[in-house]
């Protein structure tokens, strides 16, 4: 089995209390795998997302992407593995609104040196054909509707290929129906790459479709 | 290219904000290319102004009078000035006339016509003035006795006719009138008529010149000291077997002009050195705001795989590019208003006009490069440090 990201015994307080958001936590998130983590508003699973996804170093404990440990990295090192293995898609889409559908989708690309400037904008099409919006690359998002700027944000996400995506209640912001087109897209592109994908939510429907379900309850994490 | 064009797109995707920060820098690299070039122009054209009258740096001249200067004294003179002056790096020299009294000049034989200046000239006085020609050629140093040889400004071609016509003059009511052919057209500065005839041809007509006509030598060298410079005039007046003059002194003021032209350039370049300072603070408090409205996104792009240091390129960057484009703009209008609107305000003054001075543009370059870098780096620092965590609250 591949790990595609792994945290070991994860320990973290916020604004100096004494009690940590997240004490000990272990997790292995194979590739490929949808993995749901649920908890109270407040219990630490945003702060636990942030660390997975090497915006934030813990007070203690390791993340290793892909089998290497992210401790000994710079910034830069950090920024950089984040890049290329790591997706993320937000509750409220984050896209920037004055550029166009295929800038934002693109917007990775401009970071590091593996596609050519002249090919963004094919890549970026090809991004947004995975999630059906190929028509509306030269769009605003301030013309699309919420649910396809959040379909444009997994195509932002999926542009380099990462090992694993990180969506923080990615259907938050969605009307039902559009909630679940959304979440079926994320598990339909986990189930046709090695691509894993972590959910974090408050919806214990959409919580249910994940193949590994954990619960963050007083800074610890069980499934 | 990747980190320009990344640059261009953040420019572009927040252009409401970097059109306030190019607006502010805009109008000081405005006033710094403007006040600069202003600046060269006017020296350029307020220094041409002066050679065209008074001569070019550094010419000296002697007056003198009560004295009559026939052919062999003239002669003596000549070659005095041509060995003392012509010892002088560049030196040149000219002797000039000005006729007490003008009776007149007969165009076309018997039309009477007034002019208001005669000049005697001899020697190179076109080295000494910038006399820009307008049509024909300069007196030569020797021109042929007969037909003798005159140049007429502009204002006295509208009076006589152009280059080739044949004019009939007269110094004063008791002297028969000379006939000569006009060779040349020159700027000289004068919105009066003037014409200037070759001494050497004159004095050969008229040998009895001097006792009431008053002399002035002008003696010019670029690279002799005034002081070299006065001792060869005197020292070939002397040689000349002349009257000493009765007076030696500076004559161009090309020098004053562009000290007191620096006075004023340091004045105005101070008040623009201040909205220099004035466009930092405004470009660093705009880039600071945007920087906080923009503090989800900057967190967004690191994310995305954004390092701090990526971060902080980006946004200075973009404030660089500003900084360009505004010392673009700046420049260009600058240059249209020398090369488009600079000719017609002194062109009918035949002043060669000025060329653009490209120091100005890239004086202006530069100041609005340091200006867009230094405005934009607090808040580059402001954006690399952005709390990366809350992108995803």
């Amino acid at each position: 089995m591949t790990v595609a990201l792994e945290a070991s015994e994860i320990r973290h307080a916020v604004g100096g209390e004494d009690r940590p958001l997240l004490d000990d936590v272990s997790l292995m998130i194979p590739a490929g795998s949808f993995v749901s983590i649920t908890g109270r508003s407040g219990s630490g699973k945003s702060t636990l997302l942030a660390i997975l996804g090497l915006l934030l170093r813990p007070d203690r404990g390791t993340v290793a992407v892909g089998g290497s440990t992210t401790s000994p990295l710079s910034d830069a090192g950090l920024a950089k593995l984040r890049g290329r293995s790591i997706g993320f898609v937000f509750q409220n889409y984050s896209l920037v609104r004055s550029m166009s559908v295929w800038q934002n989708v693109a917007l990775p690309l401009l970071s590091n040196r593996e596609h050519r400037l002249r090919d963004h904008k094919d890549a970026a099409r090809a991004a947004l054909g995975l999630v059906g919006l190929e028509g509306r690359a030269d769009a605003l998002p301030h013309h699309l509707s919420g649910g396809e700027q959040q379909r444009a944000a997994i195509a932002r996400a999926l542009i380099r290929g990462p090992a694993v995506i990180l969506a923080d209640e990615p259907t938050g912001s969605l009307d039902v129906a559009t909630g679940d087109m959304v979440l079926e897209l994320l598990i339909e592109r986990v189930t046709c790459s090695s691509t894993a994908l972590v959910l974090v939510t408050h919806d214990r429907h959409v919580a249910g479709r994940a193949d590994l379900r954990l619960e963050l309850h007083d800074g610890r994490l069980s499934a | 290219m990747r980190l320009l064009t990344d640059a261009w797109r953040d420019l572009v995707a927040h252009r409401g904000k970097s059109l306030l920060s190019a607006i502010s820098l805009f109008i000081a690299v405005l006033s710094i290319v403007g006040v600069s070039a202003a600046a060269a122009v006017s020296q350029d054209a307020i220094v041409a102004t002066s050679e065209q009258e008074s001569g070019r740096a550094v010419t000296v001249e002697a007056t003198m009078s009560g004295f009559t200067l026939d052919p062999a004294r003239y002669a003596a003179l000549d070659h005095a000035l041509s060995q003392r002056v012509g010892a002088l790096a560049g030196g040149a020299w000219a002797v000039v006339a000005d006729a007490d009294t003008t009776v007149g000049v007969a165009g076309a034989l018997s039309n009477h016509t007034a002019v208001q200046s005669v000049k005697l000239v001899g020697g190179q006085l076109d080295r000494i003035r910038r006399l820009p020609l307008v049509t024909g050629r300069y007196l030569e140093e020797r021109e042929p006795v007969y037909p003798g040889a005159v140049e007429v400004n502009e204002s006295a071609m509208t009076q006589l006719g152009p280059v080739g016509s044949q004019l009939r003059v007269a110094l004063d009511a008791y002297r028969p009138p000379i006939s000569f052919t006009v060779v040349g057209v020159i700027a000289d500065g004068l919105a009066a008529p003037a014409i200037y005839v070759a001494f050497g041809s004159w004095v050969r007509f008229d040998p009895t010149l001097g006792g009431s006509t008053s002399l002035r030598i002008d003696v010019h060298s670029p690279a002799a000291s005034e002081q070299a410079i006065r001792a060869a005039l005197t020292t070939a007046i002397a040689d000349a077997g002349m009257p000493a003059a009765a007076q030696v002194s500076r004559r161009d003021r090309a020098d004053e002009q562009r000290l007191s032209l620096s006075s004023a350039q340091r004045a105005f370049m101070a008040v623009s050195a201040i909205t220099i300072l004035v466009s930092i603070v405004g470009m660093t408090n705009i880039g600071l705001a945007s920087v906080r409205e923009r503090s989800r996104e900057l967190s967004v792009r690191r994310a995305i795989g954004y390092s701090q240091r990526r971060i902080f390129a980006v946004v200075m960057s973009s404030s660089l590019l500003i900084g360009v484009i505004v010392a673009c703009l700046a420049v260009t209008l600058a240059f249209v208003a020398v090369a488009g609107v600079l000719p017609r305000l002194i062109g009918n003054r035949l002043i060669e006009v000025p060329r653009f001075p490209w120091g100005a543009a890239s004086l202006g370059l530069i100041a609005s490069s340091a200006a867009s870098l230094l405005g934009g780096l607090a808040p580059a620092l402001a954006a690399s440090r952005a709390q990366i965590a809350t992108a995803l609250r």
